[in-house]
């Protein structure tokens, strides 16, 4: 788990109730409107993350892609998968995202797709509507 | 599958777009050849259906793309694939993206390219004309049709601009480009027809490039990946671009518009300064030309945008466009419901400089296409 990951540790009024633990399917999005904002919360076996449903690319709705892992640098010819690293794809252009930073995967583009801090409590997961903020150890 | 509760209207504000937008490159599609059933010979049925022919112009064996060619997000309620559903286009592109009239092209029109039966070929095409007026330009005045003809038969593909040019919805010829070089004086007569309509010629990749027996080849052999042949799909549109300007099609038919879609813009900036300085040097076989060659593009031939170049700077992508007289030659195109859709509302405003937004989007198009744009 990243030094992102382990905080927050409390439910404020940043937060918004998104459902039980149970009602997430693996890797497959819930999408909601927080603060204004369309926001995907998905479970993964890392754990939950929460983006903004927009690809900074050209605008898709990034949470009708798919989720999981990527094929990493490799040698040429040679495709090696691995799921160390979790990405959002967009469903228009496969730009890849990873689910813990916001990053372009592969650094495509310096730009980032929104995060969102996730909270899960007594089996309750709570998103914080604004943008995420990047805790550092 | 996402589970929508609540959607956010990010990806269609279009307010910067002050003008109706003519999308002159989306895909219709049918799920299954089967749908073609009413309108063919017993003959033709037979010879598709008892072998199920595929309606694929692209190689699958020899070019898969890894995640498929089409947007993820585009299957609608009836799972048919992406394209499939007139109702689900309407709602998913052409409402939300405030389209007004958008350019049908059945790409699946290709997969006849490699077909030995000839007349099949054509009774095909014929039936997916009908199909897609009836099940499209019926359903929507918005969906335009670019009808199918064949490369290889001028005169089912003259009868058939004479039978379907007045139909309401048809806007365009679309010619599945076979491994002819497009000027020919053996086209010509498709020319002469869709000239004295109106109608201009419309080529578009169908996917069999560099892999389809009879469809283009590309230079330097035989590519082996998606991204490295999506890379070359270029290649085809100069060659359409130097033969019919080189074989004198607009000098016989100075009247026709003919529309290379999907190919790119870029790289023409370069095809038109070498072929005005090809024309400048000789005089021998070039002395057949009336004009020179870049007066022939900016009157008779028109560009897309999709997939529109993202250089580091967009400055460096609006010099090429004052090259090319983008002015007069590029229209917009989405290429929605395929992979690498291009977004109306980026492609419209950032992307481009503020003086062509209305003439790339709406005007250029509206001229080109005429009452057959539907605005």
């Amino acid at each position: 788990m990243t030094a992102e990951q382990a905080l927050p540790t409390a439910v404020d009024d940043r937060f918004h109730h998104v459902g039980a633990v149970t009602d997430f399917d693996e890797n497959t999005f819930r999408v909601y409107l927080l603060d204004g904002r369309s926001v995907g919360v998905v479970k993964t076996k890392a754990g939950f993350f929460a983006v903004n449903n927009t690809c900074p690319h050209q605008g898709a709705a990034i949470c009708e892609g798919r989720v999981g892992g990527t094929m990493t640098a490799s040698d040429p010819h040679q495709y090696a998968y691995s799921e160390d690293v979790l990405v959002a794809v967009c469903p228009w252009h496969r730009w890849e995202w990873e689910l813990a930073t916001g990053r372009s995967y592969g650094q495509v583009t310096a730009r980032k797709l929104l995060t969102f801090e996730v909270l899960v409590q007594d089996g309750q997961v709570y998103v914080a509507g604004r943008k995420r903020r990047v805790h550092t150890a | 599958m996402t589970a929508i509760i609540e959607t956010g209207a990010e990806a269609t504000d279009r307010s910067d777009i002050d003008f109706p937008v003519i999308d002159c490159d989306v895909h219709p599609m049918f799920g299954g050849v089967q749908v073609l059933r009413p309108y063919l010979s017993p003959r033709v049925q037979r010879r598709i259906f008892g072998q199920e022919i595929s309606p694929v112009t692209r190689d699958p064996n020899r070019i898969p793309h890894p995640t498929s060619g089409l947007r993820l997000d585009a299957v609608g309620p009836d799972q048919g694939p992406p394209g499939s559903n007139a109702e689900f286009s309407l709602q998913q592109w052409i409402i939300p993206f405030g389209i007004s009239s958008s350019v049908l092209i059945p790409i699946q029109a290709g997969s006849i390219l490699p077909w030995g039966d000839e007349q099949a070929g054509v009774e095909y095409l014929a039936a997916l004309n009908r199909y897609f007026i009836s099940e499209w330009c019926e359903f929507d005045s918005r969906y335009r049709l670019a009808i199918s003809v064949s490369p290889y038969n001028m005169k089912s593909a003259v009868q058939e601009i004479e039978e379907l040019a007045d139909v309401p919805g048809v806007c365009a010829v679309f010619v599945p480009h076979a491994a002819v070089a497009m000027g020919r004086s053996q086209l010509f007569p498709m020319y002469e027809a869709a000239e004295r309509h109106g109608l201009p010629v419309l080529l578009h990749p169908t996917g069999g490039e560099g892999n389809l027996r009879d469809a283009p080849w590309l230079a330097g052999g035989l590519p082996d990946t998606y991204p490295e042949r999506h890379s070359m799909l270029l290649q085809p549109g100069q060659a359409i671009l130097a033969s019919v300007i080189f074989g004198g099609v607009f000098d016989h038919f100075p009247k026709l518009k003919v529309l290379l879609v999907e190919y790119g813009i870029t790289w023409a900036a370069s095809m038109i300064a070498r072929m005005d300085k090809a024309w400048e040097l000789g005089d021998g076989e070039l002395s057949g030309l009336l004009r020179k060659p870049s007066e022939y593009v900016f009157d008779n031939i028109r560009f897309t945008t999709q997939p529109l170049d993202e250089p580091p700077k967009r400055e460096m992508l609006w010099d090429i466009l004052e090259m090319v007289h983008a002015e007069r030659t590029v229209m917009f195109s989405s290429d929605y419901p395929h992979w690498d859709n291009d977004n109306p509302r980026l492609t419209l405003s950032t992307r481009l400089p503020r003086h062509l937004r209305r003439r790339i989007g709406f005007e250029t198009a509206r001229e080109t296409f005429g009452a057959r744009a539907g605005l």
